[in-house]
């Protein structure tokens, strides 16, 4: 069903079963993302899909029960832990839902930018941040490079992690419902800039989102989980216009789609 | 992977460890209640002819240098700190529990005063001012208990007022109020077994600050006046002669030691449970 | 920040005057005459009429508020009376006393911080490791055992039954050993405890999955992050064990007859010297106050958030 079967894919992941404490999230899933490809996992919330995310991330919460995940041919449970570490951020991007937590709230802007490129060997360009900053509506970027997390808007916050998750320039990008503390103005800006870098770099998008709306817009495949579960898996134009399983169209009859002119 | 155990075997666990520690904390409190009937000889009975003995059966804790028997003046000795100390913990707790909640939950002017007085006590260091307080208006249990209850109410004070602000809030005070009862039923029946956990734990912790407190100011001769007996007075008198007779220090040392383990152990050993059901 | 630097120094003036009008008040409310017993403290015998010239000199005659007006005037150029046993300016005697203080205390503190700081960073970080284990163990049992307790076992066993340190600290290294151990131990075993429990939560914030995420290195995590953020609290902590250390010197000093502030207030109950009281006791109260306002100032520097709550 890939659109695309030549080469490796840069995430593979084989009959992956996820639990989280004592329960179990995911069972079963088989994805595989190539270069370039942009994905969307939909489904309702607790279904799984940011468990998912996680996993393939790499967060030491998710246990695997089971399966596997390979980035780029190599299978993560046999890097070491700095391997893993240096694949994080630069190899797999995480844009988190709740954006504010993924900063320290009392540190600038900047000083966690530095950091962050120091760990993997990079150099920090302030100016290269503004300008990506400034794509995103978020004006007088040298002003907020100086400011700490605590004063800044959620929706703002937001828009920083973003920035910070590009500048790493992944080659996968992990994006767990990245619009949602967003206004649509700034949601819209938001998937733009983030579709044109995975245009530019040729770095795959994988995103979780019940904005099937999204979906539809930017998505080469569409994967639809329910109860743990990838229920269907296929290309955007035939799971959202040609839905063969029964919760799909379930769930595209429950979630108005935002119509493609909109978007 | 990480092993993960189960958190309802942790709840479990840290249930079984709090009644274990409870019922060792409630035993020692019994024995300071039965001390009296328990002593095998009178803790304050003087005699030229038994100085000093080590430990017998008769005397398992030897005697002092006045020949009082050490077993029952730590039985005794026991009675003194516990009761002072419950007494101490009890009174603080009622009014810092009433202050905190009146503060938190009537706002205002009358949580201005009562802060600004808790602020008051807690700027200054207590143990300093017990010390000149007891050292000034000449000690004695109660200079020593005073001393140390004016700051050590405003703990309770503060996590009731807080977790007042907290509740008010909540649904079913604003339901409770549109019923028509009236403020102290809300604050008797509604708020204060909402809010009685915290309290607690603080007041579990506060027990072996309490103690040490106490049979510090004891030890300086500044609490318990001999020859009441009680732990803290008890090693100062025998330390002189420690060389001698060893057991006068090492026996009420080892008893106070002990019961402010015991104490310190329950404190923790109830947040550990209140964390695991937290969990579970 | 200025806006609450200039509060919080508000908010001591009324604190000062209280600790002040306490002092006063406590010289007060000591039993008996106060001529009298300045007098017997001196070993002169007492008459009636030397009482009345003393009381007219020491101006006792006047209302209590005059009187402390104008003692506040005195205590304000740093004269704090002269104490009744040697007739020395209580001022001199307190100074004297709280250099040898000073040097007991903060060798403890410097000391307890040095073992507690990598100790609870290490328990915090290896949570449920053998190490974490036996450092809870070793602090629960130094927090519960009062340090009076601490110094007459370590002299019973160190001095008396292995004759390994004097009995009486002396100003060399081994006399001033067990002094300083008694003082640190129960205060190292609260720190691990505090600093530990601080770090834990901080490594269980969402930021710090957050920092991971983007393959920050595990020593910046901790470092610039979790140990940044967790020095508010822990500058707190230390802050308010000063008062407990106070104390605590009061009962070692005593006990090592180390001639510090705590030996020489000891001193004092027992010769009923009260003006050396008073002056211990408001002496003490202002470093503890200023010891807390700049607690509280470093607080807000680390963590602006506070300020904009109050």
């Amino acid at each position: 069903m890939k659109q695309n079967t030549s080469g490796t894919p840069v995430i593979e992941i084989r009959d992956l079963s996820l639990s989280y404490g004592d329960s179990d999230i995911v069972r079963h899933a088989s994805l595989s993302i190539m270069p370039g490809e942009i994905v969307c996992i939909a489904g309702e919330s607790g279904c799984g899909k940011s468990t998912l995310l996680k996993a393939i991330h790499g967060m030491d919460a998710v246990n695997v029960t089971g399966g596997e995940i390979y980035f780029n041919g190599s299978r993560l449970t046999d890097m070491s832990r700095k391997e893993r570490r240096l694949l994080m951020g630069t190899g797999i991007g995480l844009i988190p839902q709740n954006p504010q937590g993924s900063f320290n709230p009392l540190r600038t802007f900047e000083k966690q930018m530095r950091e962050t490129m120091s760990s993997h060997g990079l150099a920090f360009d302030p100016d290269e941040m503004i300008s990506l900053m400034d794509s995103m509506g978020l004006e007088d970027g040298r002003k907020l490079l100086k400011s700490r997390p605590y004063e800044l808007s959620g929706g703002m916050n937001q828009r920083v992690a973003i920035v910070f998750s590009l500048l790493l320039k992944p080659r996968v990008l992990l994006c767990d419902e990245i619009t949602s503390a967003l206004d649509v103005t700034n949601g819209k800006l938001v998937i733009d800039e983030v579709e044109s870098y995975a245009a530019r770099s040729g770095a795959a998008l994988l995103m979780v989102t019940h904005h099937l709306g999204i979906a539809d817009r930017i998505a080469d495949t569409v994967a639809v989980m329910n109860f743990g579960e990838i229920v269907e898996y296929g290309s955007t134009s035939q799971v959202l216009y040609h839905p063969q399983d029964s919760y799909t169209r379930m769930l595209l009859e429950k979630i108005p789609r935002v119509r493609r002119e909109k978007w | 992977m990480k092993k993960v155990i189960s958190s309802r075997i942790l709840q479990r666990r840290a249930r079984v460890k709090t009644t274990i520690i409870g019922m060792l904390c409630i035993l020692l409190i019994l024995l300071a209640v039965f001390a009296d009937r328990l002593v095998p000889h009178d803790p304050n009975a003087t005699s030229a002819l038994l100085i000093r003995r080590a430990p017998s059966a008769e005397y398992p804790f030897g005697t002092d240098s006045f020949g009082r028997c050490v077993f029952s003046r730590v039985l005794s000795g026991a009675r003194t700190t516990i009761f002072a100390t419950s007494f101490l913990v009890v009174i603080t707790f009622a009014i810092g529990t009433v202050l905190g909640i009146l503060s938190g939950y009537y706002g205002g002017f009358i949580d201005g005063i009562i802060m600004r007085i808790a602020e008051l006590f807690l700027a200054f260091p207590q143990m300093v001012v017990a010390i000149a307080v007891a050292g000034i208006l000449g000690g004695g249990l109660r200079a020593a208990l005073i001393a140390l209850g004016v700051t050590a109410w405003t703990g309770y004070a503060k996590i009731a007022r807080s977790h007042t602000l907290s509740i008010k809030s909540e649904n079913y005070i604003a339901a409770a109020r549109l019923a028509g009862k009236k403020g102290w039923q809300i604050i008797l029946f509604h708020i204060l077994p909402n809010i009685l956990f915290p309290l607690v734990t603080n007041a579990l912790t506060q027990i072996g600050t309490t103690m040490i407190g106490i049979s510090g100011l004891s030890f300086l001769g500044l609490g318990v006046i001999p020859p009441q007996a009680e732990w803290g007075s008890m090693i100062n008198e025998s330390r002189a002669y420690i060389q001698l007779a060893p057991w006068s220090v090492l026996f009420p040392a080892g008893a106070t030691i002990l019961t402010i383990m015991l104490f310190n152990y329950l404190g923790d050993a109830v947040m550990e449970l209140k964390a695991a059901e937290r969990r579970a | 920040m200025k806006r609450y630097v200039t509060k919080r120094l508000l908010t001591l003036i009324p604190l000062l005057l209280v600790l002040s009008f306490f002092s006063f008040w406590l010289l007060d409310m000591a039993p008996g005459d106060p001529v009298e017993k300045k007098l017997s403290a001196q070993g002169i015998a007492v008459t009636k009429e030397i009482i009345e010239a003393e009381r007219i000199r020491m101006g006792l005659d006047r209302p209590f508020l005059v009187r402390y007006i104008s003692w506040l005037g005195s205590v304000m150029k740093g004269d704090l009376g002269i104490s009744y046993k040697d007739s020395l300016p209580v001022s001199a005697k307190l100074m004297n006393g709280l250099k040898m203080t000073c040097r007991l205390a903060l060798g403890s503190l410097l000391l307890s911080l040095l073992v507690s700081i990598p100790v609870s960073i290490i328990s915090a970080v290896r949570q449920g490791s053998v190490f974490d284990h036996i450092a809870r163990i070793l602090s629960f049992i130094s927090n519960s055992v009062p340090n009076f307790l601490i110094s007459v076992l370590l002299m019973y066993f160190l001095c008396i039954r292995i004759k390994l340190f004097p009995v009486i600290a002396g100003d060399s290294f081994s006399g001033m050993l067990l002094p300083v151990i008694s003082l640190t131990l129960p205060m190292t075993g609260r720190f691990t405890r505090q600093f530990r429990a601080e770090i834990i939560e901080q490594l269980e914030q969402d930021y710090v999955t957050g920092i991971r995420a983007r393959g920050v290195r595990e020593q910046l995590v901790l470092f610039n992050n979790v140990l940044r953020n967790s020095l508010g609290h822990m500058i707190t902590v230390i802050g308010l064990s000063i008062g407990t250390l106070m104390g605590g010197s009061v009962v070692i000093e005593t006990i090592f007859r180390w001639s510090g502030i705590g030996k020489l207030v000891m001193d004092s109950i027992t010769a009923r010297d009260y003006p050396v009281i008073q002056g211990f006791v408001l002496l003490m109260g202002v470093l503890y106050l200023l010891i807390g306002l700049a607690t509280d100032l470093i607080f807000v520097f680390l963590d602006p958030r506070v300020e904009l709550q109050s």
